[in-house]
């Protein structure tokens, strides 16, 4: 039996404030967050994801005490991405209180760092982040926060990813980040029958349905969910009512 | 105030379970030294990484860990932390505690790493009384011990059923993270320091 199909709250942090954007562009400030972070594990969120969009130095500096601050009441899991250019960056943010870290941009420029972190921290600590965008014929990846395209097939590059150690997948379909015109199922499917890791669907989560959608017949292990929570237009635990009424099994705190 | 010693390992993030600790009434100490182990009234193992690298990383400490629980002082493994009170595993080279009987052995799934929220099965154990029948926790890991070694108090499945967690007196070992299992786990924790006798019982 799989485990419970986790729904995430994804908190994307600029300078120690979360914001939020359309196909990753016009950030805004949604909120702070420790308080926010907090607030979706009481609504029953299975995991928080810290996506650091800081364009300098200082503001990765502010991500270390945020995750330090929120690691310290946090029961559920933290996965921070974003940045992440070395094995050292991935111990510091291990050792202030994340679980995993997500790779993105600097795997793709040295896949070794894959292998090398999940050498020193375990395979289940190294989250491959791919940010993939719909061509003909299939999805290319994209780096530097979706400025620049890769040479490189998305889920050929999962695959990759998989067999140099990376524990987990998460998968951003450009095109339909922040749109809330649902996930990229068709990606998803494919990625699901290309590789065996655990797979994170974001992007396009814009109703309770959508997050049903992709969660259904194992398509994803896990939805990320933002604009949606951060708009207060749903909670997480009325996605998870929903959901589980259309017969996935989620996790309800008794 | 009850103390536990964290046996750092060298890897991963301590910092939850620390916290966790905290959070169900505990003075946590983090330590690398010997003589801290050998003075602890009761100790955690946490553990991320492989097998091999948590053997390794405790290799100073081996002797002191095993002569702390002959003489009586409660330990619980987390994670990789559980394996290693095993005598040996699949995933690599590498003699465990041997503190359970068995050999850890890789997951069959169709998706490894298991990777999220699973329900427990529970047998009935005191230290997991707060648990209920079904209850989920967070699990990350590739491998696992057999559901039938000696000692298993909870099961849980993922490409077959596993050994969730273990008890040997005053040996405990929980597959799952507990201190990343919201309040079910919060309720492992309490059960764990109040079976040591460290936290009276309320």
């Amino acid at each position: 039996m799989s485990p419970a199909p986790r729904i995430i709250a994804c908190l994307d942090v600029d300078a120690g404030r979360v914001v939020k954007g359309v196909r990753f562009r016009d950030l805004r400030v949604v909120g702070e967050p420790v308080a926010a972070a907090g607030a979706y594990e009481d609504q029953g969120a299975d995991e928080i994801v810290f996506l650091d969009v800081s364009a300098s130095a200082e503001g990765r500096e502010t991500l270390l005490e945020v995750v330090r601050e929120t690691a310290s009441t946090l029961t559920i899991p933290l996965t921070v991405g974003g940045g992440i250019r070395t094995v050292g960056d991935v111990r510091r943010l291990l050792r202030s209180g994340a679980d995993k870290a997500g790779i993105n941009t600097a795997a793709v420029a040295r896949p070794a760092l894959i292998q090398e972190a999940a050498a020193e921290f375990g395979t289940q600590c190294v989250v491959l982040a791919i940010d993939a965008k719909r061509e003909t014929g299939g999805w290319r990846v994209y780096t530097h926060g979706g400025r620049t395209p890769a040479d490189l097939d998305a889920v050929a590059w999962a695959v990759t990813g998989q067999d140099l150690g990376a524990g987990e997948l998460l998968v951003t379909s450009m095109d339909r980040d922040g749109t809330r015109q649902g996930y990229e199922l068709e990606l998803y499917r494919r990625l699901r029958a290309a590789t065996r890791r655990p797979i994170i669907a974001s992007g396009g989560a814009g109703s309770a349905e959508h997050v049903a959608e992709v969660l259904r017949d194992g398509t994803a292990d896990a939805a990320l969910v933002a604009s949606v929570l951060h708009d207060g237009d749903l909670t997480v635990r009325e996605i998870k009512a929903h959901v589980a009424m259309r017969g996935v099994r989620v996790r309800r705190e008794a | 105030m009850a103390r536990v010693t964290l046996v750092d390992s060298g890897t991963g993030n301590l910092f939850s379970l620390q916290e966790g600790f905290r959070r169900a009434g505990a003075d946590v100490r983090v330590t690398r030294d010997p003589a801290d182990v050998r003075t602890s009234a009761c100790l955690a193992l946490p553990g991320v990484a492989s097998f091999s690298s948590v053997v390794n990383g405790l290799a100073p400490l081996r002797e002191a860990l095993l002569r702390a629980v002959d003489a009586g002082v409660p330990v619980l493994g987390i994670c990789a932390g559980m394996q290693v009170l095993f005598e040996s595993s699949e995933e690599g080279p590498g003699a465990g505690l041997g503190l359970v009987p068995g050999r850890v052995r890789a997951l069959s799934a169709a998706v490894v790493p298991h990777m999220g929220w699973s329900p427990l099965r529970t047998n009935g154990d005191p230290w997991l009384s707060s648990v209920g029948q079904g209850a989920m926790a967070y699990f990350a890991h590739s491998f696992a011990a057999p559901p039938d070694v000696e000692g298993v108090v909870a099961t849980a499945d993922h490409g077959g059923p596993f050994a969730a967690a273990v008890r040997r007196g005053l040996v405990f070992g929980a597959q799952f993270h507990p201190e990343k299992s919201g309040r079910v786990g919060a309720g492992v924790l309490r059960g764990f320091l109040r079976e040591s006798g460290v936290v009276p019982s309320t």
